[in-house]
């Protein structure tokens, strides 16, 4: 649940965040997650192997530990004699970015509902309000089924699920912020000056809401990915032989008591990755913004 | 308290109102109804013949009144894949996911609330750290992995426990611990700072002048008061755990909702989509609108206000 009824503070917490020694628990998870964005965008060149090029002769190969492994697959082959340990570094490049651009979509069409609501009031204020109401009575697995068994599965489809069923989160966050800073005196005043709604939207509300906005994401984030690879595995994003996580994982189930290691590491890597940016949404909690709790539903 | 009662009842009517009409309107995402209904190589004139049949061609309007009409007495159509009432289907396959979801909450609220109240308790020791970064992990646990390495474990290597289907108690265990895994460390962490906050206020620390024992000061005094917000946030993991159960269910081949939904997809089988997502986004507005009840007999609090 978010906190619905905190008073803004000043945006910039100077005095906080300044004094604090470096932190380890925010510079560590922020170099291991900095590190696989990296692997990510520079997959094709450190890899060896294409994502999608068969081997037919090194089919069913195991992890170099294991019996029979080489270290020319270092987390073995598929069952058409893919490379693993290539596939899952192209799989970071789908994860990574279908969870940022779900997550921009989210928050930006979000953000700009809460504004406008928020500052206006009126019937815009209730009408997205339920809107949203009727949003949330839909599970976002359950009404990407009905999306996607009417669009057909894509990737585009997936950002458009994850869009629409996430603005209302944002909106609701920024209401219920923006609803308290409307009646400062310093928006009287700056409607008094003349200002028009448009610079008092942009240059009096925004900034009271950006920090509680901006640790929300960072917890969305992980949350995101976890749907991307949840759709993809269930068939409804990305479609094979593009390598997601998700789809990888749905690939190797049937080998699952003969070739583990297909199934279970591009889910590892899924893990980890959304450890590391959960760890960092919780520490940039703890800095930015203590009041917002991270726990929420689904 | 009645008046309170019938505003949420009307809300929550609003709300379904609301979900009947995403729900109709799927229909017309997939395209021209008529085309998906007629088969494949239909000529343009067969099609506008099936239009006019089914009164595709009437204003939208009228056809969700029509289909709201139809959908309020049971009628949500026919599947195209098994020619049975779409409902029918969708009600056959219900009382399986209820069964999963229901075993999944009732362990992941039990376990969530021992861990959590040990910890706030022993606020700052080495298993409150324990259960905090414990549950940070466990939310970034994507339920397909944890359900294949479950499978993993104990049905292909340690061969326990059943794989797939549902065939008895013993085919229940591994798709609820798998679907409850990710809320144990959401009530965990609700729980615990719920508790923190109870723990701080002046009837504990009463309660603990007077000498009473630490547990009854537990249990007895605080844990009843943190007791609403962990009720709140039941009823809104609920509506996750409807989300989170067409994974499980697809890993464990359960034969619930769900699964249903996911085979109606390859087949374009709108009606049995519709049904389904209908009878979620229903069940979800009823379960809200259960909590919110409980809510306000639970606290006397907000009975007195209104």
């Amino acid at each position: 649940m978010t906190d619905v009824t905190s008073l803004p503070q000043s945006p910039n917490p100077q005095s906080s965040s300044t004094a604090r020694p470096i932190n380890l628990r925010l510079l560590v998870p922020a170099f291991l997650l900095g590190a696989i964005v990296v692997i990510a965008c520079l997959a094709p060149w450190i890899s060896p192997y294409g994502p999608n090029s068969q081997d037919l002769s090194a089919r069913l190969l195991p992890p170099f530990w294991q019996a029979g492994g080489s270290t020319r697959h270092l987390l073995g082959t598929d069952d058409l004699g893919r490379d693993i340990l290539t596939r899952i570094m192209y799989g970071a490049r789908v994860s990574l970015s279908i969870g940022a651009i779900a997550v921009i979509c989210r928050m930006v069409s979000g953000v700009i509902i809460g504004l406008v609501a928020g500052y206006f009031g009126g019937p815009i204020l209730p009408f997205f309000m339920r809107l949203g109401d009727i949003q949330l009575a839909l599970p976002t697995l359950v009404l990407a089924i009905g999306v996607i068994a009417a669009l057909g599965p894509s990737t585009a489809n997936v950002i458009l699920v994850l869009a629409i069923t996430g603005w209302v989160l944002y909106a609701r966050l920024v209401v219920s912020q923006v609803i308290v800073v409307r009646r400062q005196e310093y928006i009287a005043s700056a409607q008094l000056l003349g200002a028009s709604h448009f610079r008092i939207i942009v240059k009096h509300l925004l900034p009271n809401v950006i920090p509680s906005v901006i640790v929300f994401a960072s917890l969305d984030l992980g949350l995101m990915m976890l749907t991307e690879g949840s759709l993809s595995f269930l068939g409804l994003g990305v479609q094979p032989p593009e390598p997601s996580w998700g789809g990888m994982a749905a690939g190797g189930r049937a080998l699952i008591s003969t070739a583990w290691w297909i199934a279970t590491l591009p889910g590892a890597a899924l893990v980890v990755t959304v450890a590391l940016v959960n760890v960092l949404g919780e520490q940039l909690r703890d800095r930015l913004d203590p009041r917002l709790d991270a726990s929420r539903s689904a | 308290m009645r008046r309170r009662f019938m505003n949420r009842l009307i809300f929550s009517i609003l709300v379904m109102l609301g979900v009947s009409a995403i729900t109709f309107l799927l229909m017309f995402l997939a395209g021209d109804p008529a085309a998906l209904l007629a088969s494949e190589d239909a000529t343009a004139a067969e099609i506008e013949q099936i239009r006019q049949a089914h009164g595709f061609d009437r204003p939208i309007v009228v056809q969700y009144l029509d289909w709201l009409w139809h959908a309020v007495r049971g009628d949500l159509g026919v599947s195209y894949q098994s020619q049975r009432p779409a409902l029918e289907l969708i009600f056959h396959a219900l009382p399986n996911t209820l069964l999963l979801i229901f075993s999944a909450l009732a362990l992941s609220a039990s376990i969530g609330v021992i861990v959590g109240v040990l910890a706030a308790t022993f606020r700052g020791s080495r298993f409150d750290r324990l259960v905090i970064m414990g549950s940070v992990f466990v939310q970034s646990l994507p339920s397909f992995w944890l359900g294949i390495v479950m499978i993993l474990i104990f049905s292909a290597t340690l061969r326990l426990l059943p794989t797939s289907g549902f065939r008895g108690p013993i085919y229940l265990i591994l798709p609820a611990v798998t679907l409850a895994t990710f809320q144990v460390g959401t009530f965990a962490r609700i729980v615990r700072s719920s508790m923190l906050e109870v723990l701080d206020s002046d009837f504990v620390r009463t309660a603990r002048a007077k000498g009473a024992s630490a547990a009854s000061v537990v249990f007895g005094h605080a844990l009843p008061n943190a007791a609403l917000p962990i009720i709140t946030v039941i009823g809104l993991e609920l509506g996750g755990l409807y989300g989170g159960a067409v994974v499980t269910e697809t890993v464990f081949g359960w034969p619930g909702v769900n699964t249903l939904a996911l085979s109606a997809i390859t087949s374009r089988d709108m009606p049995v989509i519709q049904a389904f997502v209908l009878v979620v986004g229903i069940l979800v507005v009823i379960t809200n609108l259960l909590i919110d009840m409980l809510y306000a007999i639970l606290d006397p609090r907000t009975r007195r206000v209104r």
